[in-house]
Formats: structure tokens, sequence, C-alpha cells
């Protein structure tokens, strides 16, 4: 579903490599977590992928589509979620999905039923003619989750996506990422919850100053740290100074 | 002042004149060097360019004042022309910076007065006030003093006269503003702010009409004209009887160190000292009451509004998102929402180019002797060139000063990322931020061509050549205004006021419109001295605005994709 293959950027101004030759793979019906310390890399890999960041070389395929040739259909492809819901505050949520909707072209019954779904799972719905500026944060989390999924995207990319979520959101997105991998898709997401990754994922990356340095499920990740601890224990170890 | 006013006061200055910016970008990382020197040169060539043209016009206003006895004429014109134009303008940027920047969620918590904050705020506007009263005030004074020699109390005088001028406009605008905001609800904050501004501007215009007007009745206005050019200060207080503070002013200058000049400026010094001491108080008063109660509002109605949502929503659940319509339609309804329901773009971006024809006009609608005095203009038919002319430089014009082109890409800000991530090209996202530029400038030019046909009644070629040249070479200069955006945008700010505010991208349509008014005027005297057909200017220049606009449009079009894609969040 996502290919990534020597992909290495450098911020201008900036000495060291933020990503430097990353490669790995999230296969179809797969929650792949994406882990590492504040500032490895994490961000830019997920930015690169959704065509935020140019990257400096390497290649990324997103359902066989190269994001870089082809941007539009490989953007068509993915839902996103970004660290900050940082989203128009000046239109109302149900603006925001209409525009959604319309730029990804998703057809009239297909969004009603997605939203009706979507934003009543959230109980989003009583609040969806407010203006967005008058949303929590938890609020415009669950927004930009619903407008994310609003295409029924094959590729899910979420940065952080528990940051601000009550208990009761937060499972039931778990849920949700779960429920579109059964569905045929694939979620990509980083994430600082060790616990969630360990429960959730069906494999773990982690980077740690822009270079991978673990990858695989569980228990191969158990292997390579040659213990049988968790995967705090395990994650502590690998990014050790 | 206290330490903690100064403190505040230092950290206002320091952020909205990005002092900070400058000195770590500049000074220590040594980086982007040429932006100071563009800003000197740009800064520099307004000044030339602007200034000696307000001087040659002081000069002029001077000596027609030296010839009847005022030599402070031109004095009194600038310093009301500065005041007026510090009480409109000051209205927009002291609501932006009271009302709507960022920067109160972090200084209202602070244990400081809500008067210190106003006042720190009122200073901060007041020092780029200066940029404005300086343009206007400054050449008068050495225009002044090109005829009548100064003393050096009277130039001492004259900065502390230049320092105060913009002060008591400046408060009376805020204290409408505060008065204004401490009305209005969260809830429809952004419709009520506009109309308010509506009737404060007509308020203005009202007293400009209702002060300005001369006499109608033929024998009065001879004895009232001959009043007025044998009486001492006659034609000063004309002009400055709709703000008596522009009359002390001058006098403080003119009369120094006579009784009148001291008296004048004791009462300029004292206006100013009154408006900082009342504003003060005022803030204290008011606006925490305009900035706070209104949040308070703002969290039960939404409530309401939910409950009136879930009340009818849910069995038609289709209410949940709208009914689709193609992709370039939601990108312009984007724009216009996002456009129009923050009131400091507003203000910016579509405000002045549609107040400014609005300006131009009403003096033709209410002033009789302005209209007979045109139509008399009007019986040379060779003057309708040049006015066709004037009609296509002020519809370039109003497309410059209208900045939603050259400051479409720097207004995203941090929520670039959603345009980025959408599957529809830069081109499509760029074509839909011209539509939307284009649409306003077009509102506005409706107005103005208009009043040009019924007031110069001139002949049809004319009235298309001003509108044609005016358009198209309007367009290019939209054109050009987004792909400089494209090129260097201003993305990373808090405060809405900065990418429209601070952004010098919006300074070069300005630079479009100048050089075609050059073109045109070298193009009409080459043409009128050639002896050929004045009609050819029109066809000359629109050749030129057409070039340049297919030739701009084209490029932005074919590299729109790859700038777009270059633009990193």
């Amino acid at each position: 579903m996502l290919s990534i293959s020597g992909l290495t950027k450098t911020y201008r101004g900036a000495g060291a490599k933020a990503v430097d030759d990353v490669h790995l793979e999230v296969r179809p019906g797969e929650i792949f977590g994406f882990l590492g310390p504040n500032g490895a890399g994490k961000t830019t890999t997920l930015k690169a992928v959704v065509g935020l960041l140019r990257p400096d070389a390497g290649r990324i395929l997103v359902d066989g589509v190269d994001a870089w040739a082809s941007p539009l259909e490989a953007k068509r492809r993915i839902g996103f979620v970004p660290d900050t819901p940082d989203l128009y505050e000046k239109l109302t949520g149900q603006e925001y999905l209409t525009f959604i909707a319309d730029v990804f072209e998703v057809p009239a019954r297909e969004r009603t039923e997605r939203a009706r779904e979507l934003l009543g799972m959230f109980a989003l719905d009583g609040a969806i003619g407010d203006l967005v500026q008058s949303y929590s944060h938890g609020m415009k989390q669950k927004l930009a989750v619903t407008a994310a999924l609003l295409h029924q995207p094959r590729l899910l990319i979420l940065d952080e996506p528990m940051t601000g979520l009550d208990p009761r959101s937060s499972h039931l997105f778990k849920e949700l990422m779960r429920r579109h991998c059964d569905e045929g898709g694939s979620v990509f997401f980083s994430t600082h919850i060790l616990d969630v990754a360990e429960r959730l994922c069906d494999r773990i990356g982690i980077i740690n100053r822009g270079r991978m340095i673990a990858v695989g499920t569980m228990d191969e990740l158990r292997r390579q740290a040659a213990s049988e601890s968790t995967l705090e224990t395990i994650f502590l170890e690998l990014t050790k100074e | 002042m206290n330490q903690q006013s100064w403190a505040v006061l230092k950290a206002m200055v320091n952020s909205s004149f990005g002092v900070s910016v400058a000195r770590w970008r500049y000074l220590r990382r040594r980086e982007r060097l040429w932006e100071p020197a563009l800003v000197v040169f740009g800064i520099g060539t307004a000044v030339a360019f602007f200034g000696y043209g307000i001087y040659r016009l002081a000069l002029a206003i001077t000596g027609v004042g030296l010839v009847v006895g005022q030599p402070e004429l031109g004095l009194g014109m600038a310093a009301v022309i500065s005041q007026m134009l510090v009480l409109l303008m000051g209205f927009f940027l002291v609501v932006s910076a009271f009302f709507f920047a960022r920067d109160l969620t972090m200084l209202v918590p602070l244990p400081v007065r809500p008067g210190t904050i106003i006042t720190a705020k009122f200073v901060t506007v007041l020092l780029w006030q200066y940029i404005t009263v300086a343009f206007v005030f400054v050449p008068a004074v050495l225009a002044y003093m090109a005829h009548v020699p100064l003393t050096l109390g009277q130039v001492l005088v004259a900065v502390v006269v230049f320092l105060l001028i913009p002060v008591l406009p400046l408060a009376i605008s805020a204290a409408f503003a505060l008065l204004l905001m401490r009305g209005l609800s969260r809830r429809h904050r952004d419709v009520m702010f506009y109309a308010g501004s509506l009737i404060f501007l007509g308020l203005i215009l009202a007293s400009q009409v209702f002060t300005g007007g001369l006499p109608s009745d033929p024998a009065d206005l001879q004895r009232y004209l001959e009043e007025l050019i044998s009486g001492r200060l006659g034609l000063v207080q004309l002009m400055t009887r709709r703000f008596p503070p522009a009359l002390w002013g001058t006098l403080a200058v003119h009369s120094f160190p006579a009784w009148e000049g001291l008296r004048n400026l004791a009462y300029t010094i004292g206006s100013a000292g009154a408006a900082f001491w009342a504003l003060g108080l005022m803030g204290n008063r008011l606006f925490y009451r305009g900035l706070i109660g209104s949040d308070e509002a703002a969290g039960r109605r939404p409530a309401m509004r939910r409950r009136a949502w879930r009340a009818q929503g849910e069995a038609a659940a289709g209410a949940l998102v709208g009914r689709p319509s193609t992709a370039l339609a939601a990108l312009v309804r984007r724009e216009w929402s996002l456009l129009s329901r923050t009131p400091v773009w507003m203000l910016n971006n579509v405000l002045p180019g549609l107040l400014m024809p609005l300006f131009m006009l009403l003096p033709f609608a209410l002033q009789s002797e302005l209209r007979e005095m045109v139509a008399q203009l009007a019986n040379n038919p060779e003057l309708y060139t040049v006015a066709a002319l004037a009609l296509a430089a002020f519809l370039g014009f109003v497309s410059s000063v209208t900045g939603i082109a050259p400051t479409a890409i720097s207004r995203e800000g941090g929520r670039l990322w959603i345009s980025r991530v959408i599957p529809q090209s830069g081109a499509a996202q760029l074509q839909a931020k011209l539509v939307l530029s284009v649409a306003v400038v077009a509102v506005t030019a409706v107005p103005t061509v208009a009043a040009f046909a019924v007031i110069l009644k001139p002949p049809l070629v004319h009235l298309l050549g001003g509108t044609l040249v005016g358009l198209v070479s309007g367009f290019s200069v939209m054109v050009i205004g987004l792909r400089t955006d494209l090129s260097r945008p201003m993305l990373r700010w808090q405060d809405p006021q900065e990418p429209v505010k601070r952004n010098l991208n919006a300074l070069v349509p300005l630079g479009v419109v100048m050089a075609y008014v050059a073109l045109g005027a070298i193009s009409y005297t080459g043409l009128d001295r050639l002896g050929a057909p004045g009609l050819l200017v029109y066809a000359l220049l629109l050749a030129a605005a057409a070039t340049v606009a297919t030739v701009s449009y084209r490029h932005l079009m074919n590299r729109a994709d790859e700038l777009f894609g270059r633009l990193e969040v």
C-alpha cells in the first residue's frame, strides 16, 4: 500500500539530515505504527508521503502510484490528519466537509452516508453547523478525521492522532482504524503512546536521528532487541544515547 | 510610565515591527540580507517619488497662500489631510489590534491593567501612522520653510506637532472602536463590525458634507470668498474647521514664539495628553467587557444552536454535508468564505477597493458646483482621452490596492497543508484565487465606470478604451501579485494581520501600476507630439497590457504545479 525507499530530506539551513535513507513498507490491511523520539524524523517522513515536503532523494509509492510523479493520483488515495488540527476556523464544520467532499469529488449519496456515520460516531453531528473556531481541540481532531475518511481513502496517514482525544473518542478512533484495515485499507500513524502502538499495530517502525533502526511485528522487535520485555523497554533500549 | 507598561509596550513594538525577527535573521544568522536592502530601496523610491510629488504640490499651494497673505495654507491643508487619513485608516487598524489580534490570548491573562494593554497597542498603531503622516506633513513643512524662513524654535515645534498630530484622531477612532466592540456579541461580531465601520465612515463623510459646503446664494458666495481671501488665516480656517486640532498645529508652527503660537502649542500638547488619559480610562472600563464578555456569550449560543441543529437536522441528515459542486466552485467558495469572515482581511484586501470609488464619487454626487465644473471640462473633447486614461489608471490602482491576489498564498498560513493534500492541481487552486480577486475588482469597477459615463458622458470609444485598458492592466497586476506571493509567501504567522499588513508582496502590484501609468503618460505625450490620433494610445496600452497579462498568466499556469509543490509547511 505504501512503499518508501531511500527517503532523504535536509531542511534548509540545518546541518543534519532530518530523514536519512529511510526504507519502509506498509502492507494492505495493516496498521503500521511509526515511533521515535522528538525530532527523530517521524513528521518529516509523514509530510513527505502526503506531499507537504519535497524529499531530496528517494521514492514514495502510494498504492503503486508515485507520490511525486503523479501527486494528484496519490493524494486521492490518501486521507491525512496532521499532528495539530489546524483547520479553517472561519468555516463551519459542514462547510469544511462539503469543501473536502467537493475537491475529492465524492458523490452526493456517498458523502452523506459517510458524514452521517462518522459524525454520529464522534457525536459531532450536533455541532456541525458551528464555526470550527468554536470547537475544542478534540472536536477539531474528530472533524479532521471525518474529513480524512470522507472519500474512503486506501491509505490513512495520521500524525499523533490520539493527542487531545478523550478516552471514549480515543477508543472509537482505534476501532475505526482497525475497521479501516479490515475493509482493505491501511493505516500509517506516528505516536508516542507506546501502549497503544503495542496493542493496536500489526507492525512497528522505529526511527531515530532520521534513520530507521527497527521494523517488524512485536515479536520481531523483541528478537531484534534480544529481549522479552514491553515495547517501552525495547524502545528505550534502541533509542538510548 | 512604569516598568510593567514599558515591558508590555516594548514587547508589542518589538513584535509588531519584527525587530527581534530582523535581529535574529539579518544579524545573527545573516540570512536573506537582500531583504533589508530591498526594503530600503523600496522606501527610498517611494519617498523620492511620492514625497517629491507632494512637496511640489505643497510648494504650489504655499505659493498661492503667500499671494493672499496666508503662507500657512499648505501646512494647514497637510495637517487636515494627515488627521483625516489617520481618523479613517486608524479605525480599522485599532480594531484589528484591539480585538482581532492573536496576542490577546497571551496578554489578557497577564497581571496588567487593560488600560496598559490598550495604551501599548495604541502606541504601536500610532507608530505605524507616522509613516502616513510623514508622507503628507513633512513635505508641507519643507515647502513652508522654502517660502518662510523658520527659527530653530519653530522647527522644534514642527517636530512636536508632527509627533502629536495623529494622536487625537487615532484616539477618536480608538474610542469609537472600544464603544462599538463593547456593544457587539461574538456571534454576529463580523457582520456587526462591518455595519459599525460603515456607520463610522458615514459619520465622517456626513461631517465633511455638512461642514464643507459653500453658500449656495451667488451674492453670499462672493462675500464669503472675499472674506476668506482678505481675512487673516481665512483659507486655513476654512480648511481646518472640519477638524480644529489641525488649526492648532498649524498656528503653533506658524506663530511660535508669539502668544498665539504658544497657546496653540499648548492646545496641541494638551489635547494629545487628554486623549491618552481618556483612552487609558476607557480601556480600563470597556476593553475587557468588549473582549471577554463576548466570549462568555459564545459559550452559550453555540449550545443553543446545537440543539436547534439536532432538532431540525437529524431527520434531514443530508444537511450534515452540502450538495456536490465542481472543485473550482468549492475552491472559490472557500477563498471567499475565509476572506469575508476574517475582518482584518476584508478591511485590508476588499474594503479599500470598494471604498475608493465611493470616496472619489461622493464629492460629485453631493456638490453640484463640481458636477458643473466637470460638465464644462467635458465640452472639450481633447480631455476625453486624458479622462479615460485617468479612469484606466484608477481601475488599475484599485486592482493593486485590492490585495487579494498578492496575499492569497500567505493568507493560508499554517492551513496550507489542506491545499497541499487535496487532489487539486496548483493551477486549479491559483485559478480559484484569481477568480475571486477578479470578481471583487469587477464589483468595484461597475460603479466607477458607470459614474464616469454619467458624469462625463464621453463617446463610447473613450469609455470602452479607458475601461478595457484599466481592467486588462488590472488583471495583469493581479497575476503578477499572485506570482510574487507564490514565490515568497509569508506562511508563518500567528496574527491574521501579518500576511496582509506586513507582507511586502502586496506592494509589488502598486509598482506595476506605476509602470503602467508612466507608460500611459509617455505614450500619450509622445503620440500627441507626433500628431497621431489620440485613440491610438488606447490601442497601444491595451496591446501592452494584454501582452503582459497573457504572458504572466501563461507563465503562472505553466509553473503553478511546480511552484505550488515547492511550498513547504
